[in-house]
């Protein structure tokens, strides 16, 4: 099957990291552990990944990093507790537990 | 050259305000915000990433535009942290007097208001000269993830949260808050634009992240009444939002229906509402340019798991761009 889509790791270093040109070509997609999903079978996201130091990675890689990253907030999540506190109140205060993230290729 | 000469004059103007009308490629000095700014056009639509924030930040709030933007407020735990945006990068400058989040936020850079907010439900209300905050007099209703829009002399919150999700709106004269005709639907952490006079409430839910029933309705408000208008095509609260009543933009948010945030962008062209480039990352509850002037510039920062990364949107067609500020 053709990809659609291939994984990198890279730090987003604020302004410049991510360029109108680049999403237009690419249309990048963030997501946990710093894994960014981009266009496959393309020169352009390969040289992008070059510029921004990133790191290809496997769909099962990126997976790997996204599950144990999310694990980490999730857990976090569970932990941050208040006396008496309903679900929603909980959800207003601190926003909706993360949700599990399957990445696709 | 010759072509501008013949057109605008030999000198570029120098107005206290920007042109209204303005003509592509025209160039203009705005006296009031120090910037150089033309007017010049884009082929297509599409975020790109801009200087992370100094402190990263769920459920922020915000004044300005792209270039000119202003952060305040946000938690969990309540922050009072300021930031401001020259267009690249972010500077910590004076904090609120009290700490909070999901503020209504509006103006601009050098003078806005934040009020209301949580820490504790709170009516309290703080205008920013530029350099420091003050307390000024409270809203009429204590409430949190309510909309403002406007200027620091002539503002606009409605909808939010007290205990329920609430229709109830207020008009700020740079004094006094003064309730006014309701919305139709009551909702919360609701999307807006525009001005006291002329502004669109769209989006919504029961309260901030709770996300249980989303809300796709639009309504605009001529002054005097609120009028429903065309949905949304994505029911969502905790969105970003920005631009005028016949052109707004919306952007993010959270979305009960797939238990997570978005990265959907909707333009509002004064009839309907469109989908264009998404977000690189979902987000909701995160900052805004208030004081976009339409569809086509917008800016969202901060949001939840306390984020502190920043998107600016460009959109297609002709826009007011700033070539330089001092």
């Amino acid at each position: 099957m053709t990809k659609i889509y291939q994984y990198c790791v890279a730090e987003n270093w604020g302004k410049g990291f991510i360029t109108t040109t680049n999403s237009i070509k690419m249309s990048p997609t963030s997501f946990p552990g710093n894994v960014w999903r981009i266009a496959a079978n393309s020169q352009y996201s390969n040289k992008w990944v070059i510029a921004v130091n990133g790191v290809h990675k496997t769909l099962a890689q990126a997976q790997t990093i996204v599950t144990a990253a999310l694990d980490v907030v999730q857990d976090a999540w569970d932990a941050n507790n208040v006396d008496g506190e309903s679900s929603a109140e909980k959800n207003s205060r601190i926003g909706i537990k993360p949700p599990d993230i399957t990445l696709v290729e | 050259m010759a072509d501008y000469i013949n057109t605008f004059g030999q000198k570029i103007q120098y107005l206290s305000a920007d042109p209204d009308p303005v003509q592509e490629g025209q160039v203009w000095y705005n006296s009031t915000s120090n910037t150089l700014k033309y007017r010049g056009s884009n082929a297509s639509t599409a975020w790109a990433s801009g200087g992370n924030m100094n402190t990263g930040r769920d459920q922020t709030s915000g004044a300005g535009n792209k270039s000119s933007a202003l952060a305040f407020g946000g938690g969990y735990p309540a922050k009072n942290n300021t930031e401001k945006y020259n267009g690249s990068s972010w500077t910590e400058v004076n904090n609120l007097n009290t700490g909070r989040r999901s503020m209504l936020g509006f103006g601009t850079q050098t003078a806005a208001i934040g009020a209301g907010g949580l820490d504790g439900v709170t009516a309290a209300n703080e205008i920013w000269n530029g350099t420091n905050w003050t307390e000024v007099n409270n809203l009429n209703t204590a409430k949190s993830s309510a909309k403002g829009v406007g200027i620091t002399t002539a503002g606009l919150a409605y909808g939010g949260y007290t205990n329920t999700q609430i229709a109830l709106n207020e008009s700020w004269n740079g004094t006094n808050w003064t309730e006014i005709a309701d919305m139709n639907t009551a909702r919360a952490a609701l999307g807006g634009a525009g001005t006291q006079g002329a502004a669109l409430a769209f989006n919504g839910g029961p309260q901030a992240n709770v996300g249980n029933g989303n809300i796709y309705n639009t309504e605009t408000w001529n002054g005097s009444s609120w009028t429903e208008v065309n949905n949304t095509n994505t029911a969502s609260e905790g969105a970003g939002s920005s631009g005028s009543n016949t052109s707004a933009i919306t952007y993010g948010g959270s979305i009960y229906a797939s238990s997570g945030a978005a990265n959907r962008t909707e333009q509002w062209n004064g009839t309907n509402w469109t989908e264009v480039a998404n977000l690189s990352s979902g987000r909701a509850n995160g900052g805004s340019g208030s004081s976009e002037s339409d569809n086509k510039s917008a800016i969202f920062y901060g949001g939840a798991s306390n984020t502190n990364s920043t998107e600016e949107f460009t959109g297609a067609g002709e826009t007011t761009k700033t070539i330089a500020s001092t």
